[in-house]
């Protein structure tokens, strides 16, 4: 396991490099973090103008949800995302038979393998709308005070990420049988978007999809209640369930689909 | 031919129609909410007529929207763009060709879609038969207009070549200002005239409230009218820009 984690910091490390050569990108990365923020900023004023609270959330937990968005985002689009892309154009162009001949974990280097260092702002705006939203709305009488809510948070969002991951692999495993996944990724990423709001407030069926068909929108609230203090037990356990329940899945169907990959290339 | 492609890749398709639709839910429950919270209604909007501002605007979005911001700036970063420049028409032409057939299986599977949901949400529209015809004859206008601001806005990938933080840009302008994440009567006053006084509402939430009956059909003939006036003086704008782009473009790729 550790020989895997080192496999993939080298991955980073070379991403950096190779990033850092082209230094004008860093604006257009910039500015798509602040627009992004903008808007959602934006959005948030239009709606708490016209309320106090949604469904249990005042503008400052509100605060919170985005910035697990932000910092989920970041891992989502700038790692998992681009790494099944590259996962997707090595296997049409035959180059993936070289990844599976190497002596350590492909699904697991396959998930992280080409990150975005750029999403570092992601990381950063999110973090900080965290901070704010935390400092300013306080953290509503959670269980094991601050540093209960803190763990709970930070442990959940792991849970996220594992989730992000699984079903991402998941889907590029689709592109094993048919050569059509890269779109897929691309409005799979467009619906990440829309997951700014706690899916609590959303109507059952909405909810429901949102925890299972696309299960992102419970990864990003089940976070943002345990740092708020309004964790739910079942929510936070079915969101550990059904990231465990994907996790394995992506392993079985990440090794059906290697056994059944014949190579491009050959 | 377009078609043709389009139906080889039906799980592709699939998942953008689910994502496009996604986005439109999400902003719908959102407003729902923010009704109930409120007692029932909010800036004139109920839960059911939330929804059906929400479901329409489902379908002219889909009915106006292009690739072109997409489309261009790739053909100019893989050089394809060179070669149809050598042909006697337009190339983003071709996009818009393929547009068409792209209209063709949307009215198919969207359209279904927001029926249903309109039924699941008890949408409400107070448009009369006579606004949904004049908000059906402007679609074709408003495409024409969405189009060519489309183009305005990819043909800065002639000099940039990347364009990914324009566009975010642009698409981030047709969310708020085109009232797709809420309708325009949620806006504080000086953002309603800022939205009015730019060309995102009148393409797509403009045909929608018309079509709701929220904007009166007696005065239909304005939006035309602005409409008109954008798609022209896009189109002149876009002939000197356009002329200088293929200038500063000098073919990536040959």
């Amino acid at each position: 396991m550790r020989h895997v984690f080192h496999v993939i910091g080298a991955h980073f490390r070379m991403a950096a490099a190779t990033e850092l050569q082209y230094r004008s990108n860093v604006w257009t990365y910039a500015l798509n973090t602040v627009i992004t923020l903008g808007v959602s900023l934006a959005s948030l004023g239009l709606v708490y103008g016209k309320v106090n609270s949604l469904g249990g959330w005042s503008s400052d937990d509100m605060l919170v949800v985005l910035g697990v968005f932000f910092s989920l985002g970041a891992i989502v689009n700038g790692v998992v995302h681009l790494s099944m892309a590259k996962l997707v154009a090595d296997i049409r162009t035959g180059d993936f038979d070289y990844r599976l001949l190497r002596p350590v974990d492909a699904q697991m280097v396959a998930v992280a393998q080409a990150p975005d260092p750029w999403r570092v702002f992601d990381l950063i705006v999110g973090i900080a709308l965290i901070a704010i939203g935390l400092a300013r709305g306080g953290f509503d009488n959670a269980a094991g005070g601050p540093f209960g809510a803190i763990a709970a948070g930070i442990g959940l969002l792991a849970v996220g990420v594992a989730l992000a991951a699984a079903f991402w692999t998941l889907l590029s495993c689709v592109t094993f049988w048919t050569i059509q996944g890269e779109g897929i990724l691309w409005a799979l990423d467009d619906m990440y978007d829309h997951l700014r709001w706690p899916i609590t407030i959303f109507p059952p069926g909405l909810r429901i999809a949102l925890s299972t068909v696309f299960p992102l929108g419970l990864a990003v609230t089940v976070p943002a209640q345990a740092l708020t203090g309004r964790l739910d037990a079942t929510m936070a356990a079915s969101a550990v369930g059904i990231a465990l329940m994907f996790v394995l899945a992506s392993r079985k169907v990440w090794n059906i689909a290697v056994r059944r990959y014949e190579g491009a290339s050959a | 031919m377009y078609l043709v492609v389009l139906a080889q890749y039906r799980a592709n398709m699939a998942v953008w129609s689910l994502a496009s639709i996604l986005q439109i839910i999400v902003y719908m429950s959102v407003w729902i909410a923010v009704a109930d919270a409120r007692g029932g209604s909010t800036s004139g909007y109920t839960a059911n007529t939330f929804a059906g501002y929400f479901l329409v605007l489902l379908i002219v979005r889909d009915m106006t929207m292009t690739w072109i911001p997409y489309d261009l700036p790739g053909q100019v970063r893989k050089g394809d763009l060179a070669p149809k420049l050598i042909r006697p028409f337009h190339p983003v032409l071709m996009t818009v060709a393929d547009m068409f057939a792209f209209r063709v299986q949307s009215v198919l599977t969207v359209v279904p879609i927001a029926a249903v949901m309109f039924l699941v949400f008890d949408a409400r529209i107070a448009g009369s038969v006579g606004a949904v015809l004049a908000a059906i004859a402007l679609i074709p206008l408003a495409s024409v207009t969405r189009a060519l601001v489309d183009t305005l806005f990819a043909s800065t990938s002639l000099w940039l070549v990347r364009i990914d933080g324009i566009r975010n840009l642009y698409y981030m302008l047709l969310l708020l200002l085109g009232g797709q994440f809420a309708p325009l009567a949620l806006f504080p006053a000086w953002l309603q005239n800022g939205a009015r006084a730019l060309p995102f509402y009148w393409t797509l939430g403009y045909p929608t409230e018309l079509a709701i009956g929220t904007a009166p059909l007696s005065e239909a003939w304005i939006g035309a009218l602005v409409l008109t006036g954008w798609a022209l003086v896009t189109f002149a704008v876009l002939q000197p820009v356009w002329r200088a782009g293929i200038r500063a473009h000098e073919a990536v790729g040959s």
